[in-house]
């Protein structure tokens, strides 16, 4: 099935437009048949991913692990074949990777109807573009959009069959990922319910005291966002959109999500979420449920230690 | 000795803020994996290595056996599993290194290295998988070895078991096991050996039955007075107990987290006995023939019951590596044999094939290492044992010099047990030597009116007896301490010192840098409640108190010396040739003596092969077989010279003859192989003749000796 294309609700925009936060844990590439390193950018060649950094390195949920080429090139793809991906994809998000360390990097994201990724067929398409530079901070695009869309709005992408990540660089380079996240945004209408902490982190330690008083503190992580946000949606739409987010995207609380504070002022500000497994969506009121989302960040990459 | 640590090491984990890592390898053979525990700064690897289990090492300060055991890794099963299902991960290698977040790669320091024993998943949640990892020390007692070594260093035997039980090169510190290193300048003349001579077995014979590496690494520590350690490098390497050593640190209630005393008058020795010299199996009930005892009578009479004059704690050690340092000893002058040792000479001859088994004497040749030889504070130590006219005597003479006589040098020739052809040869041994002595040491009195005397080798065993006087006869005290990360880089053997106010124990209130203490045991454990270093000290001071010494031989030896005297081939042959040993010209110079089994009445000995030697031109060669150990040794005296004294409990089975180029004449008459001579027997049936007319009753066939003698051999 070829992929199709609509805008992004006006809503959504309008709200995304007014920083309300995104929450979103599908992912289409958990959706993937084939998954691979390739040198030549096509499913018709050779798999070339690196022994012992598997592919499913790159959706697994962990930004530590990464996958990599077996190889340095100047062009490198990582492809995924999709299988017509039942998950709309609408952004993409790149975590623990190394391209600032390589530099002078060119990352663009591509989508095709074909495994071939033919530059002569019609479907195939860019949809999104980085120049990470020197930093290996974590990538994002949420206004993804192709050339010919006949658009100028942020697209969403469905039923995509293949999808493909290119990097190049004038010199050879062995890129590395971490985490990859196609995908489909759940637009919150309001922000969370008062008091609201959004600047809520924590460290842990371990402290050593002295017999003179000299204190020790070992540090096993810090800088971690801690997530708690409460809502009170009342609207059909909004109520369903938490409902269908932790039964289906996040797969009942199992599957970590993006929370993004301030889409549009800051969307590269997002975090990765690991959320408290249990949904309690009590009625406060005649239309109008309460929902608390509790979660923690995953490590080690934690976003207040980028710069 | 302390870990070597980079400074970016040093100033990242002694913050007050430190993110320590641990870093894991697994080298499955082909590929090495690794995981973190944490990011670091400078490498990329999975944070995948949730926890580790306290690493610990301990330390027997008396026997200076050193413990790591085990340690458990925990992996996130995610990283792990495709490891797991493409390579068999049991007896693969892991290594553990320690270092801190902004700390480079190579600058992460090893704190154990190990064989994996076993791996087990754990279902969770999050899944885990445990690995269980031996460390080094562990797997050398999986590891069996045989062997020989003969006329080495203490130190050279631990590195070739190391090798010998497969411990890769690039894992052992070859500059610790070198005896020629400044740090072992008072201990590098001492020397070892385990090895049977083909054709005279000696007290004992080498490492013949496949035995634990760690086993015969361990006994060897003991005898040094050190013990093995991990560098930072992750080799195995020796640490010597040094108490004159600086102290790597004062610990102060600054670096102390908590404190705790154990027992103050533990751990108290006022008695050591090193037994060594042992006969081979089957040879006069496997005695130790050399029982060397020290005595700290200050402490004796210390911890006495009140009324009392001494209560004793005793530490024994046994040792197989000196049963070859046995010889001869003979007058310093002329030929070996010929004089009598006066009890105020001051120079006394050595001669045995063994002679580079002694201390001071090691690789004695015309290529002898500089640091084999006794030197100012390296001297060595003979028991001298035997006697005649019935009088045993005993003596302890102190060896100052040692010079050897290039004429006179043998092949010496043992088996290998791992050898098809069954024997090594260690050519141009010096086989006689003068020594320059003090006589009479330790009390003993001085030996006089022999011309031979037997001599063992006991400068280990009073090595190892003032070692252990000298710091346990007033006990050693043990605290527990704790610390943070920041002294991690000492090691257990390290010396330390304590400040601190609240120690109590006999002549101390309170805690000084005037007191040392030896790290006896370290454990670090970083994923507890409180990262921490518990630190496990014994009390590392020396003195040297009131001693006194006594020598005993085993019993047997008290029994064989009486009988000797009064049973001495006079009236029967104690000792006669059951088979074999003729003695016969080869070609030019050159003897041999066959194979054969002598016998002393009791028991029997082989000589398993045949032994060939080389005589001097113009002498007369007596070949003297020992009865009780089959040594073979060759007495030289000029042509046409009296017969010399035969070696004590040795009896000679031929005389070659040779001129100025070759061998003229082999005399095997003197070969004895009959209890009763000839004569005697002759004289005896005139006797019995006489007792049959019973005209004479004072005759008879045999001696009538005591029944009892004769039972016992």
């Amino acid at each position: 099935m070829a992929w199709s294309t609509a805008d992004v609700g006006a809503t959504e925009l309008a709200l995304m437009a007014l920083d309300k936060p995104i929450i979103s844990a599908a992912n289409a590439l958990y959706d993937a048949d084939a998954v691979e390193w390739s040198a030549a950018g096509s499913f018709a060649g050779a798999d070339i991913t690196l022994s012992g950094y598997p592919i499913a390195r790159a959706y697994d949920g962990h930004t530590h692990l990464q996958t990599k080429p077996n190889a340095a090139a100047t062009t490198q793809y990582l492809l995924f074949n999709l299988d017509s991906a039942a998950t709309d994809i609408d952004f993409i998000a790149i975590m623990g990777h190394n391209f600032g360390t390589i530099g002078g990097l060119t990352v663009t994201a591509e989508i095709s109807d074909v495994s071939t990724f033919s530059g002569a067929d019609p479907s195939t398409k860019e949809i999104a573009s980085w120049s990470p530079g020197s930093s290996n901070d974590r990538l994002i695009e949420l206004e993804l959009n192709h050339s010919g869309s006949g658009s100028s709005n942020a697209q969403r992408y469905s039923t995509v069959p293949y999808f493909r990540l290119k990097m190049t660089k004038v010199s050879s380079f062995t890129p590395a990922i971490g985490e990859i996240i196609l995908g489909r945004r759940r637009q919150l209408k309001h922000a969370p319910n008062m008091p609201w902490d959004d600047k809520n982190l924590s460290s842990e330690v371990r402290r050593t005291t002295s017999v003179s008083g000299v204190v020790t503190q070992y540090v096993f992580h810090k800088g971690r966002r801690e997530l708690e946000a409460n809502f009170n949606p009342h609207e059909v739409t909004y109520k369903d959109q938490f409902e269908t987010w932790f039964k289906s995207d996040a797969a009942f609380g199992t599957r970590p999500f993006i929370w993004i504070d301030e889409p549009s002022t800051s969307p590269e500000a997002y975090h990765l979420m690991v959320l408290e497994p249990e949904f309690q969506f009590p009625g406060v009121g005649p239309h109008e449920r309460n929902y608390k989302i509790k979660a923690v960040e995953q490590g080690p990459h934690f976003l207040a230690l980028e710069s | 000795m302390t870990l070597s640590l980079h400074a970016t090491w040093v100033a990242a984990v002694t913050r007050a803020n430190p993110e320590i890592r641990y870093l894991v390898e697994i080298n499955d053979g082909t590929n090495t994996h690794t995981a973190i525990s944490g990011l670091c700064d400078n490498f990329v690897y999975p944070v995948s290595l949730r926890d580790v289990t306290p690493v610990s090492s301990e330390l027997d300060p008396i026997t200076r056996q050193t413990q790591i055991g085990s340690v458990t890794l925990e992996f996130e099963d995610l990283w792990l599993r495709s490891i797991l299902v493409a390579n068999r991960l049991k007896g693969k290698k892991v290594s553990i290194k320690l270092g801190a977040k902004e700390v480079s790669e190579a600058n992460f320091v090893t704190t154990f290295t190990g064989i994996i024993e076993k791996i087990i998943p754990r279902a969770g949640n999050p899944p885990v998988i445990q690995v269980q990892v031996l460390d080094t020390f562990s797997w050398l007692k999986t590891h069996k070895i045989t062997g020989v070594w003969f006329s080495k260093h203490p130190l050279e035997v631990i590195e070739s078991i190391l090798t010998r039980a497969g411990v890769p090169s690039s894992l052992i510190d070859s500059t610790s096991f070198d005896p020629s290193d400044s740090a072992y300048s008072t201990i590098s003349h001492l020397t070892v050996s385990r090895g049977g001579l083909r054709g005279s077995p000696q007290f004992s014979e080498g490492v013949n039955d496949p035995t634990e590496a760690r086993e015969l690494i361990d006994q060897l520590c003991e005898l040094l007075n050190g013990q093995l350690i991990v560098n930072e490098s992750g080799q195995v390497a020796f640490s010597l107990f040094d108490s004159t050593a600086a102290s790597v640190a004062d610990w102060t209630t600054d670096h102390i987290l908590s404190i705790e005393q154990e027992e103050i008058d533990a751990n108290v020795i006022n008695r050591v006995t090193v037994h060594s010299a042992k006969r081979p199996d089957g040879q006069h009930g496997n005695e130790f023939q050399v029982n060397y005892s020290q005595n700290d009578t200050d402490s004796q009479s210390a911890y006495s019951y009140p009324g009392e004059s001494d209560r004793i704690y005793e530490q024994e050690f046994k040792t197989e590596w000196l049963n070859v340092a046995h010889g001869n000893v003979y007058a310093g002058t002329g030929a070996p044999g010929t004089n009598t040792i006066g009890a105020a000479d001051t120079s006394l001859q050595l001669c045995t094939y063994q002679l580079p088994a002694f201390s001071g004497c090691r690789q004695a040749g015309p290529s002898q290492p500089s640091d084999a030889t006794l030197a100012s504070g390296r001297v060595a130590y003979l028991q001298l044992m035997g006697g005649g006219a019935g009088t045993y005597q005993t003596e302890i003479v102190k060896v100052t010099a040692i010079s050897f006589n290039t004429a006179y040098k043998g092949d010496i020739i043992y088996r290998d047990p791992d050898s098809t052809t069954d024997t090594i040869t260690e050519p141009d041994g010096y086989i006689r030597c003068t020594l320059t002595v003090q006589r009479a040491q330790f009390g003993t009195t001085a030996v006089s009116g022999v011309k031979t005397i037997a001599a063992f080798d006991i400068t280990v065993p009073v090595y190892m007896a003032d070692s252990r006087i000298e710091r346990f006869g007033g006990g050693a005290p043990v605290v527990i301490v704790t610390t943070n990360f920041s002294e991690y880089d000492k090691q257990v053997g390290d010396l330390v010192t304590i400040t601190y106010d609240g120690y109590v124990s006999y002549g101390r209130d309170g805690l000084t840098t005037s007191t040392k203490w030896e790290i006896i045991s370290k454990e670090e454990d970083l994923f507890g409640s409180t990262p921490q270093i518990r630190w496990k000290l014994m009390f590392a001071g020396t003195a040297v108190p009131t001693k006194t010494h006594l020598v005993r031989r085993a019993a047997n030896d008290h029994i064989g010396a009486q009988m000797k005297d009064s049973l001495k081939n006079t009236d029967v042959n104690r000792s006669i040739v059951a088979n074999g040993l003729v003695a016969s010209k080869v070609t030019g110079l050159q003897a041999k003596l066959t194979a054969g089994t002598i016998s002393n009445g009791a028991t029997r000995t082989d000589i398993e092969s045949d032994v060939t030697h080389t005589v001097t031109a113009s002498k007369d060669t007596y070949v003297a077989v020992s009865r009780l150990t089959g040594a073979v040794a060759f007495v030289e005296v000029d042509n046409d010279d009296p017969e010399p004294t035969a070696p004590d409990d040795s009896d000679y089975v031929a005389k070659v003859v040779s001129d100025g180029t070759e061998i003229t004449s082999v005399d095997t008459s003197i070969r004895k192989t009959t209890a009763v001579s000839g004569a005697k027997l002759l004289e005896s049936s005139t006797g019995f003749a006489q007792l049959q007319r019973k005209t004479d009753f004072s005759k008879s066939l045999v001696p009538n000796h005591d029944f009892g003698m004769w039972s016992r051999g």
